[in-house]
């Protein structure tokens, strides 16, 4: 899998490195049980400083995105395995935490807030589908 | 000497030309296995660091350890275990690269001929090419070559990637990847290239007129150094240039920007308690924390004194 990362975006290379993986496990880009570049190589590759690659995966590794298997390297972990119920439900309120704030800030009123999980959440990208039809 | 001794440390160094003060009171600790960024402003005195470093001029006061051992009187040992690329070449110019190699490698118990090999391909450099026909670029990147080549626990980089194109950039970038990957080198380098820095940074300190004014963590550095766009409705709070982590105010067209150093969401909660009207939060580059402290003023409360 071909990765980016830029410099002079303001964000550590390490979170945006783990934002990709993030992204690409969840939207199945990267299987479960797929493995990931060694640290030495995803460094050659990006030419970037491996302890940041070692930190990325870390954190991945303690989220239950990824999991590592001594001697043999990094892989995509399944969804579900890797966390309990609580854990699971605990992150998520973690995230709508945040959601909160950020909507807070931006003084969004619940139906906007709701409307945008919905749709993300439902797939319904209404208008990337307008979009299209004009178009076409 | 330990494997815990920080790979170069520095305390209160100081260096005086004539009268002029180059360096002032410098506190510098490079942990072992990480690679350390210093940056500044033409003649803020990264050179002199360096030198110091190496003993290639003597400290006015302060202390120097290397790897654990005492940087004056020990530098035959420190430069044994020290690989340096200095900022200008003054090789041999009828040598040819082979022979300047040979010499090298004759200096030094220990040499890795094998890696000195793969970087001079990578950098097209051949053996038979004579030093005085190579570019200054070149001459930076055969300068590299000898200075990695017996296998130093610490290497200390001046201005690696000075006059060099994007691809002998990223070359360059790999080549540190490669020598700290395997055996946790150390390695220091001073440098201009602040998107190059953030590749290959763990750490890294401002040094201005002769005093590190910032030595941070570059990921924390990242994550605390925001700006905050504000607009209030009203008259802004009086006390907010001395609310916490806020380190300058600037004016805008329609408000105000905020200089953040830490205590992000605690200087959010309080402007939404204190009648701003809308706030943004923006990340900053490398670049833009660089400028924010090398640009001269830092403190808009000290500038009216």
């Amino acid at each position: 899998m071909w990765f980016r990362v830029e410099p002079g975006r303001g964000v550590p290379i390490y979170v945006q490195l783990m934002e990709q993986i993030r992204r690409a496990v969840a939207s199945g880009v990267l299987p479960p049980d797929e493995q990931l570049p060694s640290v030495r190589d995803l460094a050659l590759q990006l030419s970037i400083n491996p302890n940041t690659i070692v930190r990325a995966y870390q954190e991945l590794e303690r989220e239950g995105v990824i999991y590592t298997l001594r001697g043999r390297g990094t892989f995509v972990a399944k969804p579900a395995s890797t966390l309990s119920d609580r854990d699971r439900l605990g992150r998520l309120d973690e995230a709508v935490e945040k959601l909160f704030l950020e909507a807070y800030h931006l003084r969004c009123t619940p139906g906007e807030v709701l409307a945008a999980v919905k749709k993300r959440v439902l797939g319904q990208d209404r208008e990337k589908t307008d979009d299209g039809e004009e178009i076409n | 000497m330990t494997v815990n001794d920080p790979a170069l440390l520095t305390q209160k160094l100081s260096k005086v030309f004539r009268r002029r003060t180059v360096l002032e009171g410098l506190d510098l600790e490079v942990p072992r296995g990480c690679v350390y960024a210093l940056l500044g402003p033409n003649g803020a005195g990264k050179t002199t660091t360096i030198k110091l470093i190496l003993n290639l001029l003597r400290p006015t006061s302060g202390t120097i350890r290397v790897l654990g051992l005492d940087g004056v009187a020990q530098s035959q040992s420190v430069r044994r275990r020290v690989g340096y690329q200095a900022e200008t070449q003054r090789f041999y110019k009828r040598a040819s690269v082979g022979e300047l190699m040979r010499f090298c490698r004759s200096l030094h118990s220990r040499w890795n001929q094998e890696r000195a090999d793969r970087y001079c391909g990578m950098f097209e450099l051949p053996a038979n090419a004579r030093v005085g026909e190579l570019s200054k670029g070149k001459l930076t990147l055969l300068a590299l070559v000898l200075a990695v080549g017996h296998e130093p626990d610490l290497l200390i980089l001046d201005e690696p990637a000075t006059g060099l194109d994007p691809l002998r950039r990223r070359q360059v970038l790999n080549l540190m990847v490669e020598e700290m990957a395997g055996e946790g080198r150390t390695i220091f380098i001073s440098s201009h290239q602040l998107q190059d820095v953030e590749r290959i940074a763990d750490r890294v300190g401002f040094l201005v007129g002769g005093r590190l004014v910032l030595s941070s963590s570059l990921d924390q550095l990242l994550a605390r150094e925001k700006k905050v766009r504000v607009i209030f409705p009203g008259p802004p709070p009086e006390d907010l240039p001395e609310w916490p982590g806020v380190r300058r105010v600037e004016r805008e067209e329609s408000g105000l920007l905020l200089n953040l150093s830490g205590h992000l969401d605690e200087v959010l909660g309080r402007l939404a308690g204190s009648g701003a009207a809308a706030f943004e939060v923006l990340d900053q580059t490398l670049e833009d924390i660089f400028v924010e402290y090398a640009g001269g003023s830092v403190d808009l409360r000290e500038e009216g004194r």
